[in-house]
Parts: C-alpha cells; structure tokens; sequence
C-alpha cells in the first residue's frame, strides 16, 4: 500500500514537472532575477532530484526546515499565491467526500437489490426490466442524465434545487446522478453471481430443511453471492472519484474536484500534486479496507461450509 | 493475428437475435452517416453566422448554436471524431491487453502473480486523473515535436500529409493512445483467465510434446480459441473508450474547440440549460445520438456474448 501511494506521488510528481514552461510563465513577463526569487522561495529552484527530495521532506527546503510531504505539509498554491494547498482543500474535500460517499451506499444497496431481485426472479419481465434498465443506466454518460434531471426535477417539477451545496436536498440529484451507471454495474454482478448461487447444494440444502425462501436468498445465498460486489468496491470507489469531477461541474458543487481541472490549466503544480495525492491516499485506505472486508467475509463463509 | 472464424452456429445465432441486429443496423446506419455525412450535407461545422440560438428547423435540422454554427453539421463532426477515437482506442487496448494477458497467463507462477497484482493496482487508483494529467503535457511536448517533422506523405508532387499540417490533430492522437492505453486491464483479466484454462488441456500438452516454441503455441494454438471473447470485449471497450473521451471534452480537457467530439458538445450544451431559457436542442440531439450509438455497442456486445460463450448463457 505504501508502495503503491509512493509510486504515485513519484508518477505524479515526475509528469507535472515534465511541463513545458514553469507556473510563472504564462502571467505578464516577470524580469529573470525576480523570477529566480520566486522559484526560490517556491523551492522550485534546483535539480529535479533536489526539488523531489525536498517535496517528500527528506531534504532542508531554502528556508532551512524539512517540510514535505513527510511532514505533512502540501506546500503552496503558485496561482492563488497566499493559500496554501491544504487549506484550499480543507473546506472542499469533505463536501466531495460526502457526495462519494452516498453515491457509493446508493450504487452498492441499489445494485445488490436489483441484482438479487433480477436474479430471483429469472426469466420474468422483473428480470428483463432490470437488465434493459441496467444497460441504458451504463450506455448514457452522466453528463447527459444530470442536466435531464436538472431539467426535469429542478425547472419543471421545481421540488429540488438546480445546483449548488446548500442542503440535504442538493445532495439528491448529484448523488443518484453519479451513482447511476454503478447502481447499473453492481446490479450485473450481483445478478450473474447469484444466479450461480442459487444452484449450489448448500442452498438446496437450506430449502429442503425448510427454511422459509426469503431467509434462504438474504441469508444464505446473499452472503455468497456478495463477493464479486465486494471485490469490486475498490474500483467502484476510484471510478466514483473521477465520475464526480464532472458531476461536481454539472451540478457547481464546490468540492475538491474543480480545483483538479483549475490546477492542471493553470499550471498550478503545488496543488495539482495535491489533489492526485490526497486522492490517491483515500483510495489506498479505502482499498485497504475493502480488502480487510473480503477477507473478513471470506472467512466466515468458510468456517460455515 | 490470424483471422479466425468464431465458431459455427455463432453467427446464426447473433442473426437470431433481434435486438443484436438491430443495434447492427444502427451502428452501420450511424457509422456511414459520420463517413458520408460531410459529402452529403455540404455545410461547414465551423463556419459562423448571425443566426444565434435557432431553433430546429427544415434549414437547420438540430438548431444552430452561440456562434450561429449549424449544430447537425457538428453533431457529424463529432461523430466522426468520437468514433474515430473510440475504435482505434479500443483496438489499441486490445493490442495491449490481449499480450498482456497471453504473456501473463501463459507463463504463469511468480510472473503471472505480479503482472495480475499490478493490473489489480491500476484498477484501484484513479487512472482517467493520472491520464489527464499525462495528455495535458505531452500533448505540448507532442504538438513541437510534430511542427518539427520534415516527414512528408506525398502523392507525386501533391503533399497529402505533413508533420505540421498534423499539429491541430496532437490532442486526438495523444487522447487515442492514452485512452487505449488504460482501458486494456479487463481484457488483459479475461484473456489471462481463458489462457489459464485452456493451456491446462492436451491439445497444448501435445503441441509443447511436438516441440513447438513457446511464441507458436501461443499464438497459433491459444489465440484462436480465445477469438471469441476478445471480440466480445472489443465491442465492450469501444463504447467505454468513448466515453472516457467524452468525459476529457466534458471536462474541456479533450479536444479543442472550433473541433467538437460529443463530449465537447454535451459540454456546450449542458452550459445553455437554464431556468431562463434553455436551448434544448443543443443538449438533446447530441445526447441521444450518443446515447444510441452506445447502447447498441453495449446491445452489441451483450448479444456477441451470448452468441459466442455459450457457457454465459443461462
């Protein structure tokens, strides 16, 4: 896990500065000495092994102190000048988090339910529905759903507001926007998966002692069928992260993931590298917890069996 | 690769099918029309007029847009751009998965375990963000480097193609080989899980018995029998290509205007939906178009599926 959050910041840090022209180039033409000043204080002077070194902390910066990432420390933005990268994320990233986060409980129940449903009642017009709607729900992209919703809920209907993060009801349309093509995703999984499932002995086994068929598919079958779902979620998160940077345009959410497209045409390289990392970071966590996850699961299912 | 037949009866059974001939239909339908379309209807995307904001009309089929261009005429051009990006990034993904996934597969033991892990790696990290980041700066280093080209695709004296004439197309290419280069990590999974199982049969056993090398017998006893499947996942991957292109323009991070991709116009579109006034043809017409070429790729696929894996079939 730390090998892979080192190659990226490593990946990342190596394309960014690869950049054809520095941060302070594109403004008004800023005389040669005073350029040098600024890339100095920016720690943007040197080498490139000695501004990496001095990014991760494992090297004095021009002030005299380690401060990298080690230390964690983001730096600071080269646009906005007097912010620095952590405290323009601080207010945002909790926003983007909670849109993720219930994108991600609405792909994952929504998908489980209506994969299971399908799967249960294979070969009815349930079944076929749910699978037509689950491949209109993957083939339109959410940049043609989100303004339809807008268009339906908030200027026709006006019960939800058009944009913005001002209540819990702002939260809706983003959320079912960006959760859509997964609730999709996971409903195919969990259809194919359960399917496979049901024909197992050990479920027949629980029929024939008589257990009622509702505690059969939810507490039986469920358990099994789960895992292809629960080894999707790490992939489900990383897609999540990067569908919500432009449901966060749709909608003008003010969450981390405009400054993600701001950064990269301003050249801002402080906080470019910022927001990959911090979301790189969350990802390795959340994958580590997945992982922990399945393998929890597993187990029990193997000490049942 | 050698071109193999999928096996028989598959094709009989895709024609058996409604919905996937259907969604042929409509692919050659939408395909040609993004071909023949700028010989037919001779407008250019890219002229402006004084006719702001019109309305659809027996003039203008879908409307004009803010720079009173004829937005079918762009709607065209984006659809060439579009499916132009998603087949060749999608035959690059397959290009790349499909060796991948040999080689992995194939070979097997410690090797095998390493490749699949980093594969489960790329899955997990947020690839479209490193990517974007990666053709944001090539694409500059790109554009130089082609407006320094000397080479020349000349017909007798008339100069057909030149390496400066190509600098307004950088982004494109730079987005089809990024975009192909990430989406092959499925295709490298599957084809990795049937070479596992097949390489396990005797067929291989008498091949490698025989002496024949390592490369023959993958490529003349493995890739046949897989045929099927990469197909399969060749029709899957192009609509996903398309998207992700879609998402770059979306986010103005793909091509550059005055070229329009469907991304780009949804973009524009999107922007005109307004409790004030809302210029819906804009935001319509691409976004069904689109939507319609995906779904039967998707259809497409779905039906190749059940036609050549006999074992999906429930």
């Amino acid at each position: 896990m730390v090998v892979v959050l080192f190659c990226v910041i490593t990946l990342t840090f190596l394309l960014v500065r690869l950049a054809p022209g520095g941060p302070f180039t594109r403004e008004r033409n800023i005389p040669p000495a005073i350029l040098k000043e600024i890339m100095a204080s920016y720690n943007l002077d040197g080498t490139l092994w000695e501004q990496y070194t001095t990014y991760l902390g494992v090297r004095k910066n021009n002030q005299g102190q380690y401060s990298g990432l080690l230390q964690g420390n983001l730096q600071i933005s080269t646009k906005y000048r007097d912010r620095s990268v952590a405290e323009m994320l601080a207010p945002s990233l909790p926003i983007s988090a909670t849109l993720g986060f219930a994108a991600f409980l609405l792909a994952t129940t929504g998908g489980v339910w209506l994969g299971s449903l399908a799967a249960v009642r294979h070969h009815t017009p349930t079944d076929t529905g749910a699978m037509l709607g689950a491949l209109f729900l993957i083939s339109i992209p959410n940049f043609v759903v989100g303004p339809v919703l807008i268009l339906l809920f908030s200027i026709k209907l006006r019960i939800l507001p058009v944009g913005g993060w001002q209540s819990w009801s702002s939260l809706v349309l983003p959320a079912v926007t960006l959760a859509g093509p997964y609730i999709a995703y996971v409903a195919r999984l969990m259809r194919t998966s359960m399917l496979e499932v049901l024909n197992q002995d050990f479920v027949r086994t629980a029929r024939a002692k008589g257990v009622s068929e509702t505690r059969v598919i939810y507490q039986h079958a469920l358990k099994v069928a789960i895992l292809p779902v629960v080894s999707f979620l790490g992939p489900l998160a990383a897609n999540l992260l990067t569908g919500s940077l432009v449901v966060e345009t749709i909608f003008n959410i003010p969450g981390a993931g405009s400054f993600f497209v701001n950064a990269i045409l301003n050249s801002d390289v402080f906080l470019l590298e910022g927001v990959v990392i911090v979301y790189c970071a969350l990802l390795v966590l959340l994958n580590l917890l997945v992982d922990i996850a399945y393998t929890w699961l597993d187990r029990r299912i193997k000490l049942d069996s | 690769m050698p071109d193999v037949p999928p096996p028989p009866g598959a094709c009989a059974r895709l024609k058996k099918n409604p919905v996937a001939v259907v969604a042929i239909l409509l692919l050659a339908f939408i395909v040609l029309v993004a071909i023949l379309g700028p010989f037919l209807y001779r407008v250019d995307p890219h002229a402006t007029s004084r006719e702001q904001y019109l309305p659809p009309s027996v003039r203008h089929f879908f409307g004009t847009d803010n720079n009173g261009r004829d937005a079918f005429a762009r709607v065209l051009e984006g659809a060439r751009i579009s499916l132009l990006v998603g087949f060749s990034g999608a035959l690059i993904s397959l290009f790349v998965g499909t060796g991948y996934g040999l080689v992995s597969g194939y070979s097997g033991g410690r090797l095998d375990g390493m490749m699949m892990r980093l594969v489960e790696i790329l899955y997990a990290i947020p690839r479209l963000i490193i990517l974007i980041l990666f053709t944001f700066i090539f694409d500059q280093h790109f554009k130089t480097w082609l407006s320094n080209l000397t080479w020349k695709l000349a017909f007798g004296k008339t100069v057909l193609l030149s390496g400066p004439d190509l600098v307004g197309y950088s982004k494109i290419i730079i987005l089809v080989v990024t975009l192909g280069l990430i989406e092959w990590l499925t295709m490298a999974r599957i084809v990795r899980g049937q070479v596992l199982s097949l390489k396990s049969l005797q067929f291989v056993t008498a091949a490698r018995a025989l002496g024949q090398s390592h490369t023959r017998i993958i490529l003349r006893h493995l890739l046949p029998n897989i045929a099927g499947i990469i197909i399969i996942y060749l029709t899957l991957t192009i609509p996903a290509v398309i998207l992700d292109e879609s998402f770059l323009s979306f986010l103005g991070l793909g091509v550059q205007a005055p070229q329009a991709s469907w991304g780009s116009l949804l973009s524009d579109g999107a922007q005109v939906i307004n409790p004030v006034k809302s210029y819906w043809w804009l935001l319509l017409f691409p976004a069904l178009v689109m939507s319609v070429t995906l779904l039967a790729l998707n259809f497409l696929g779905d039906a190749l599926r059940d036609a050549l894996d006999p074992r999906s079939r429930r």
